[in-house]
Order: C-alpha cells, then sequence, then structure tokens
C-alpha cells in the first residue's frame, strides 16, 4: 500500500484579508452559531469562486466551456513537474524555449506547476506584477498533453491587460489552471504528486482549492 | 488508478442542517458584462460534504487551520452498516469485525446508504454512531471518522456523544459523504478529505474523494 512520506501545502491560508483579483468578491467570515447559544460553533463562509489558491474551469472565459462540477477528478490530481523561474522579474513573460528545456520531463508527467516565488509578495502592491506565461509557452504545453498548468501567482496571463490569450486556449482545450498557489518552493523531492480537488459547486467556473504536493514512498 | 468522488454537489438550495446558513451561488462576474465568469459562493462551514475540527463542539477546540494538510489524507476501513432503521444506532458488535484492520492513524469510513435520501425529510432520521462505537474509534487511534448521512450523531435527539467523543480526541468527522456504495468494503482505499485553509473556523466543506491505488499511484 502506498504510504505518503511528507505532504507540502500549496495554499495560501483563507481569510478577510486574503488578496483577490481586481474585481472578485471579497472573502468574509462571520459567526453563525455559537457553543454558548445553540450548543456548537459554526461559521457563514462567503467566497469568489476565485478566491485564494484556486482552479479555473473552462468555463471561466467561455460560456459554452465546461463547468468544474463537470470536470473529470483526474484534471486535478496527477504527477507534477516543477519548473523553477524564480529568476524572473516583474511582468517578465515565462518563454517557449525556457519551458522546452523541460521537454523530457514534460512528457512524463499530468500538470506542470512554475515556481516563481511571487506568493511571497501576497499582500504588497507588486504581487499583482507578477510573471506570466508566454502564448507560445502555453501552445507548447497544450502540444504535448498537459491539460494542466499552475503557477504561484495570482494569474498565469498577464494582470492588468485586456489579453487572456492562456485562459482563452486552456479554455478551448478543456483544460484547467490552477493559480495563487504557494510553497511551490518548499517541494524539495523528486516526482511530487499533485492533489487540488475542486469544491463540487454546479454551474461555477471554478473553486477554492486545498492544493498539496505528496511525496509517495 | 481509481478515482471515486464521495461528495455531493454544492447547490443553492441544498439541505443543510437545521438552523445552519443557507447555500447560495450567485453570479458576480459574467460573460456578458465582464471579461470572464466569477461566482459568489455564501456557505456554512459545514455546508454538504464538510469536516468538524474540535471548535465545533469546544471552544477552546483545535481549529481545521491547526491541523497540518498530511492529517487529511490517509488509509482508511470501510464499514458497511447498511440497513440500519430510522435514527438506529451504529454499535460497537456493528464494528468489532472489522477490528484486525484498524491501524493507528487510518479513517474509518461508515457506510449506512442513508445518503440515497439526501434532500429529503427522511434524511434527518438517519443512522448513528453510539458511544461505544465512539469510544473505540478513539482507543484505536483512529484519525478520521466519516459517514453518509447528515451528523454522526442523532438528528432526533440532538444528544451529541459522538461528537464529544471523537472531537476531544482530536479525532475528526466528515459529514455528508455521498456514493459510498461505489466503494467496495472488502477493499483498502486512500482517502482525501483536505478541507480549504479556513483561517480559524470550526469546519470546512470539502471534496472528499476515494483513491483505489494500483502498483503505481
Amino acid at each position: 500500500m502506498l504510504k505518503a512520506k511528507k505532504i507540502v501545502d500549496l495554499s495560501h491560508p483563507l481569510t478577510a484579508e486574503t488578496p483577490v483579483y481586481p474585481g472578485d468578491p471579497v472573502p468574509s467570515f462571520s459567526v453563525a452559531t455559537t457553543v454558548d447559544n445553540e450548543g456548537y460553533n459554526l461559521f457563514n463562509v462567503i467566497l469568489g469562486s476565485q478566491t485564494g489558491s484556486h482552479v479555473d474551469a473552462p468555463y471561466h472565459f467561455s460560456n459554452t466551456g465546461a463547468t468544474v462540477d463537470k470536470m473529470d477528478l483526474r484534471f486535478f490530481m496527477g504527477n507534477g513537474l516543477v519548473i523553477d523561474v524564480t529568476y524572473k522579474k516583474a511582468k517578465e513573460q515565462i518563454t517557449l524555449q525556457e519551458v522546452k528545456a523541460f521537454e523530457k520531463q514534460i512528457e512524463a508527467v499530468d500538470i506542470v506547476l512554475f515556481n516563481t516565488n511571487w506568493y511571497q509578495k501576497a499582500g504588497t502592491d507588486e504581487f499583482y506584477d507578477h510573471p506570466f506565461l508566454s502564448k507560445e509557452a502555453g501552445e507548447y504545453l497544450l502540444s504535448k498533453g498537459i491539460k494542466t498548468a499552475g503557477i504561484d501567482a495570482i494569474n498565469l496571463d498577464n494582470t492588468g491587460g485586456t489579453e487572456f490569450p492562456i485562459h482563452d486556449m486552456y479554455s478551448e482545450a478543456g483544460g484547467i489552471i490552477a493559480e495563487n498557489l504557494a510553497n511551490i518552493d518548499q517541494i524539495d523531492f523528486e516526482s511530487p504528486y499533485i492533489i487540488f480537488l475542486p469544491l463540487s459547486l454546479i454551474g461555477c467556473d471554478g473553486s477554492p482549492v486545498r492544493a498539496v504536493a505528496v511525496d509517495f514512498e | 488508478m481509481r478515482v471515486i468522488d464521495l461528495s455531493h454537489t454544492i447547490r443553492t438550495g441544498m439541505q443543510i442542517y437545521p438552523g445552519d446558513p443557507d447555500v447560495a451561488i450567485e453570479r458576480a462576474l459574467t460573460h456578458e458584462n465582464d471579461y470572464c465568469h466569477v461566482d459568489r459562493l455564501l456557505l456554512g462551514s459545514h455546508s454538504g460534504t464538510h469536516i468538524d475540527a474540535p471548535l465545533h463542539f469546544l471552544s477552546d477546540g483545535k481549529r481545521i487551520s491547526d491541523f497540518p494538510a498530511d492529517k487529511f489524507i490517509g488509509k482508511g476501513v470501510v464499514l458497511d452498516v447498511r440497513g440500519k432503521k430510522e435514527n438506529e444506532p451504529i454499535t460497537l458488535a456493528d464494528i468489532l469485525p472489522y477490528e484486525k484492520q484498524f491501524e493507528r492513524g487510518c479513517f474509518a469510513v461508515l457506510m449506512t446508504g442513508w445518503s440515497e435520501h439526501f434532500g429529503t425529510e427522511a434524511y434527518e432520521k438517519h443512522p448513528y454512531l453510539s458511544k461505544e462505537g465512539a469510544d473505540f474509534f478513539v482507543e484505536k487511534g483512529v484519525s478520521i471518522v466519516g459517514l453518509d448521512a447528515l451528523n454522526i450523531d442523532s438528528t432526533v435527539s440532538e444528544i451529541w456523544d459522538a461528537h464529544d467523543t471523537l472531537l476531544s480526541n482530536d479525532t475528526l468527522i466528515v459529514e455528508n459523504l455521498s456514493n459510498l456504495s461505489a466503494l467496495d468494503p472488502s477493499k483498502s482505499y486512500y482517502f482525501s478529505f483536505l478541507p480549504l485553509k479556513l483561517d480559524d473556523t470550526d469546519g470546512s466543506p470539502i471534496r472528499a474523494t476515494a483513491i483505489e491505488a494500483g502498483n503505481n499511484f
């Protein structure tokens, strides 16, 4: 029987202060019941479908795309490859050449994650000036059969622009994008198994997730 | 590897524990008016398939964010306790045939079959775990106990023995599982009951899954 030797938590904490994409719903938490009054504690939880660490279903960018509840769970778990691009500066593209250098490894996995370390800037203005994936690099990943791609920044496309080529192509391809991941730099073992299962939200464009990288024996 | 979804679909107006916050999914951004689609999720910390932390019943108990992610992924024993009548306890005698399968830190998943009543009044009259059964799981070092019913205690009597016993020993509880009939009690599964990383709450909605692993995960 398989056994998890180590699990790295790839998720941001969800609080009222969790930074959201400009214009998205703001998360909030409030007391619903208490031990003193009703006998048990319970909270109201208000989140956006894209709050904190989350996954995007094709419907996020396409009216005809699949909603998150219709996606096969295999899109949200699989063997992962981490590509280190921590040398990237603000608003710099991750190029085709930089991704292509990992061709052999990409062919062996289901999920590709980009380690920018930008998650550490959460709470600052610079958080939104993250590196992003170039159109050519996205097309290359899809051509290699990578239907799930993730990043430890708030967006796999450039934030602040009006073009979302990676979202458009992943939506068109029926794939999944995981954003706002954290701690990818803490994965210190080979062949991480990645899990970021969405809530089963009917008709939704995406879901907040608890993302993890597992080191199985 | 086979992945089995054990979660109810989260939808506006779904059945909840009496008095819990109503569930609603609202449009926040739409394709017609915005560059993409984003929803606003109004949930309780125990909406749909969910996990309870000790804080749910103990004011000084641990919060869901106090447990590392590895608490929520593990091997589980499936106990077939179907055939119970309304509001009938799951006794120690029901559990003892499975005694040899328990290892410290594993999960126990009680298959009552009651999830077929989800959405009806009968769903509130589910079987429940007896105090003796809860004591047994604590003694065996079971880490999480789950079941496919609204509540691990009786919703009719509102006596909270199982919650009190399990949560006071940091044994977590998963309620409102679905689709357990897809599992074979003679097999062992890996389960993922990962919560959202909700700071300071007493629990979280989850996407519960069972993983039937072959030689390659």
